[in-house]
């Protein structure tokens, strides 16, 4: 996503001014079901909690990496079930769970459990392990065991392509923890506060690594003490080349998001910046606060994130497009308004649609935005209903500036360096619609021959990369290097972004 | 709709304090395609839908719309007043009325031809010809002729004794040649005196009347001179025995909304402006009000969808309102959409707003009919063509406006304030979240519970999901020794949204 040519209109950053525009944001349309179902019999019975991944590799196929939930019931026998599981998809939208020969699940491996914390690797859940003192061995910064561990929280899975180690290709992020911290003594009968305690000193932020993201190393390696709870994720920013550990911070009143970065996945920061503090349009966190989750990711010349808004209310659990630039502090791009936002009474995702933790993945001139849906529920003694599902937009169509009626709508750039000849507008036409493009000189003054007479842009061909041409100039060959003033002239349509690009659009 | 024992939770109106719960709007679910499309004929591209939906007893659902004219040379029979009809309110079927005659035949759903001969000609060519049917003033006398209706309104008026007066259409008209100074190309030979006249004395909010709906005079009578423009609608005031005619005023700056009041439909209150452009629009420079509110009456109170008109494209939306005698109109939840745009791509894209009618209850839901409009995604839009648009429909549970809502911590509270018991039982409509739990305390104005109406005595089961779903207490049969009583109602809402509550006997 990551790409230094094109420029976004999510603010107002690289704008001198405009007028008779208004930015709007672009909501994504969301399948009418979830993509992934808890649907096997080792799934938990409802809930199907993606605080998982998806990514696609490079031949095309998307994994998603997702998380089970237990189901909250004492019977030992559905306390086995639960866990993390396995998905595969060509097309974005139609999964199926392979049998990874890996965990056995009432005496068979044909299922498609890719991690558990049962050390003879027969399947048990976190609570059931806890019970057991079971567990797998963890280890600190140094290589120093610390204790048994035997659930995790907010994983993250990646693909590391620079790391020169090709069984470390994939690397599993998550928030490790030995269940008998929660201290929860009617849970765990005879459980002592020394026990809990010494449980306490494993809770961390831990790695473990794979060649294929299917078979894993099993003896996580510690590269934070937890801080501030249980979530966390890891993206990548491909600009700075570093890696962005997105975790709970605590604001001024409730949980918030912080982030921390690493150029190595292993050393971090200590303290974890708070990028968003709950503020008076939350009441400070009472009505809502910020889930912590903003799943940041390179964007364009930018940064974009989705922030996760935790309410008080119920029914809006949905998140907010924010945006970054280098140097500057993050911001909500529009205050209030939901960009993947809960769907309708009875919809999966009435009460909940928050990102998996992974950038929106292109599939040809669309992005899917995967994100963990929940319903209500069917009654007093179910789980809420879960599943991962998935909303898809325009690529480059987050937020834009529209125009539709009365004087037509200016927008004139900051002075900008001409990067490549060509340069393409990313357009929705709403009514009646036309853009020109004027380049003016430093001084301001039109350039000739690409006045606003000149200009010929069709909208229909290809909104995504409508070709911006003058009469008598192809492109901007002539300008390359130059610092020039873009000028656009937007009528009935809205303008999403630009870019600049070393082959004319089709 | 009209129900004075129901109690919407959409206002803090009836509320003497509440605490850990929020208001929350409940965006109605749309159906994924429009309802009604331009599929015809002689509805050419556009089916637009200033019109309305009603429900005859019998359940029959009936649309009269505006299908938009391109007036092409070659199509001027194309576009007029076509009518539709449904028995669940997704399918609807366009019946060959045999009214107005298209390319030499009457197998069409057109219901209301302008044309005085019965033809289907759109308003430029029947104002160019200088033809129209006859309209008269408020006393009777003849004033020109009309071609043109625009923000038409069905209504069923079981209040008039006269059956051949069953249903009356509201609609402002016009003679089309009032037009002629922004389209002088089209109207060559139409004089400044003809236009002064169309717009000074023709143009102007009228009725006409129908035994079936399908069939009316074709004699348009004036109900009082349209000022502000073109837009009106009138809805049915039921509990106030009144009609209201929702049209357009000048506000600080651009459109807003106006209402008079009739119970007769001749005499006609002075237009009372209901909001004005305020500062969060701009003063009417991002947005201003489109003009309609769709009022109607529903429980106790009274509701309505506030039309935004965006100057930025893709927020052509409605806000829900809210309403007590006496009181002013207020927005619910102030900028957030109750009917919202679709996503890219979608045929209500960039518009929605409601046809001329409350919502239409169908079983446990209700039916919000709406115009969509999208983008022409294919090429450039010939001249003289609007954007495409559609009939669709938005649906939501009963009473299920906005409630308020519970999720985690504390239970939360809420305190009515002081009312007479009227009725045996209450009927609670809530959504359960979480926990799923409401409780009701029936209490004294000194605070204290009447014996068995307690929270302890409270036996409600939230998960029922229903939305008319009758609290039990434990020991009583029902509230009948309260009748009459006026009390405090405190409920106790844990992980469940409340919208409203209900006596019934």
């Amino acid at each position: 996503m990551h790409d230094p040519h094109l420029h976004l209109l999510v603010d107002d950053h690289e704008i001198q001014h405009y007028t008779n525009l208004l930015r709007v944001l672009n909501r994504p349309k969301k399948l009418e079901a979830p993509v992934i179902v808890p649907d096997q019999p080792w799934e938990a019975t409802q809930r199907l909690q993606a605080w998982g991944s998806v990514l696609r590799e490079t031949d095309g196929t998307f994994r998603c990496w997702y998380y089970s939930t237990d189901n909250p019931v004492f019977d030992p026998e559905q306390m086995t079930r639960g866990g993390y599981g396995y998905a595969e998809s060509r097309d974005g939208i139609h999964w199926e769970k392979p049998d990874l020969g890996l965990i056995e699940f009432r005496g068979s491996k044909q299922n498609n459990m890719f991690y558990t914390f049962a050390p003879d690797k027969v399947q048990n859940g976190d609570y059931q392990l806890a019970l057991q003192r079971s567990g797998i061995p963890m280890y600190d910064e140094q290589g120093v065991e610390l204790g048994l561990a035997n659930h995790m929280d907010g994983f993250t899975v990646v693909r590391d392509d620079t790391d020169p180690d090709p069984n470390q290709r994939y690397k599993l992020f998550g928030n490790m923890q030995n269940h008998l911290m929660w201290n929860q003594k009617d849970r765990y009968p005879g459980l002592t506060d020394e026990e809990a305690e010494a449980a306490l000193t494993v809770f961390g932020q831990y790695i473990d690594t794979s060649p294929d993201g299917i078979r894993w190393s099993h003896t996580p390696k510690r590269f934070t003490p937890a801080k501030y709870g249980d979530y966390m994720m890891v993206t990548r920013d491909e600009r700075n080349r570093q890696w962005l550990l997105n975790e709970r911070t605590v604001g001024l009143a409730g949980r918030t998001a912080g982030m921390r970065a690493s150029k190595d996945v292993w050393n971090w920061p200590a303290t974890t910046p708070m990028c968003f503090a709950p503020g008076p349009d939350t009441d400070f966190a009472r009505k809502h606060e910020w889930h912590a989750g903003m799943t940041p990711f390179n964007y364009g010349n930018m940064d974009l994130g989705l922030l996760e808004k935790w309410t008080n209310a119920g029914q809006g659990n949905g998140c907010e497009l924010i945006s970054h630039r280098d140097g500057q502090d993050w911001h909500r791009v529009e205050p209030g308004r939901m960009f993947l936002n809960t769907g309708p009474e009875g919809a999966f995702d009435h009460n909940m649609a928050w990102p998996t933790h992974n950038p929106p993945i292109r599939v040809g001139d669309n992005l899917h935005i995967y994100y963990t849906c929940s319903g209500m529920r069917p009654s007093a003694d179910c789980d809420t209903p879960m599943g991962i599902a998935v909303a898809i937009i325009g690529v480059d169509r987050f937020a834009g500036l529209a125009h539709a009626r009365a004087q037509p709508g200016e927008l004139l750039t900051k002075p900008i360096v001409v990067e490549k000849p060509n340069l393409s507008l990313n357009v929705e036409g709403l009514l009646s619609p036309s853009v020109q493009v004027a380049v003016r000189a430093a001084d301001g003054s039109f350039i000739s021959g690409y006045e606003f007479d000149d200009s010929q842009i069709d909208l229909y061909r290809d909104p995504y990369r409508c070709a911006a041409s003058w009469k008598t100039k192809r492109d901007l060959s002539e300008l390359i290097g130059c610092e020039v003033w873009l000028h656009f002239r937007i009528q009935g349509a809205a303008l999403y972004g630009y870019r600049f690009n070393d082959s004319a659009a089709k | 709709m009209n129900d004075p024992h129901l109690h919407l939770l959409v206002d803090d109106h009836e509320i003497q304090q509440y605490v850990d719960l929020a208001r929350v709007l409940n965006k109605p679910k749309k159906h994924p395609e429009p309802v009604i499309e331009s599929d015809r004929p002689w509805e050419g591209y556009r089916t637009q839908a200033w019109g309305s939906v009603i429900r005859e007893p019998d359940g029959l659902i009936r649309c009269w719309y505006f299908s938009f004219p391109a007036r092409k040379p070659g199509e001027m029979d194309v576009g007029g007043y076509c009518y539709a009809e449904s028995r669940d309110g997704i399918h609807f079927e366009k019946p060959d009325l045999g009214v107005a005659e298209f390319r030499g035949s009457k197998d069409n759903n057109i219901w209301y031809p302008m044309s005085p001969d019965g033809k289907n000609l759109v308003e430029e060519e029947l104002a160019r010809n200088r033809q129209g049917l006859p309209a008269y003033d408020e006393n009777g006398e003849p004033i020109g002729v009309v071609n043109n209706m625009d923000g038409l309104t069905v209504v069923r008026d079981d209040d008039d004794p006269d059956p051949d007066r069953r249903y009356k259409l509201i609609a402002n008209m016009q003679d089309h040649c009032m037009w002629a100074p922004h389209y002088r190309e089209h109207y060559p030979n139409i004089t400044d005196e003809q236009v002064k006249h169309a717009r000074d004395v023709v143009f102007g909010q009228y009725l006409d009347t129908s035994p079936d709906g399908i069939h009316w005079t074709r004699k348009p009578r004036r109900m009082v001179s349209a000022r502000y423009g073109d837009y009106m609608m009138v809805t049915r005031d039921e509990r106030n025995g009144r009609w209201w005619l929702n049209e357009r005023a000048r506000s600080l700056r651009g459109r807003t909304a106006a209402l008079r009041t009739s119970k007769d439909f001749v005499n006609w209150s002075p237009a009372e402006t209901v909001f004005t452009n305020t500062p969060d629009m701009g003063f009417g420079a991002q947005y201003q009000w489109h003009g309609g509110i769709t009022p109607f009456n529903y429980g106790n109170q009274n509701l309505g969808l506030l039309e935004k008109w965006c100057y930025a494209g893709f927020g052509d939306t409605c806000e829900l309102l809210s309403q007590r005698e006496g009181h002013r109109w207020e927005r619910v939840a102030p900028g957030d959409p109750f009917l919202d745009i679709g996503d890219e791509g979608a045929f209500d894209r960039f518009l929605i707003f409601p046809t001329h009618n409350p919502p239409i209850r169908i079983g446990d839901e209700l039916f919000i009919y709406y115009t969509g409009a999208g983008a022409m995604s294919d090429g450039p839009r010939p001249e003289g063509y609007g954007e495409p648009m559609a009939i669709g429909v938005a649906t939501v549970r009963l009473d299920r406006f906005a409630g308020l809502a519970h999720k985690l911590g504390d239970p939360g509270q809420l305190l009515m304030r002081p009312m007479p018991i009227p009725q045996p039982h209450l009927e609670l409509n809530a959504l359960p979240i979480f926990r799923g739990e409401v409780e009701l305390s029936i209490q004294r104005l000194d605070e204290t519970p009447y014996e068995g109406f307690d929270f302890d005595d409270c036996q409600f089961d939230a998960y029922a999901n229903t939305t008319r779903n009758r609290v039990r207490w434990k020991n009583k049969p029902d509230m009948s020794e309260l009748i009459g009583q006026t009390a405090y109602l405190r409920f106790r809402i844990n992980g469940a949204v409340l919208f409203s509550f209900r006596f019934s006997d």
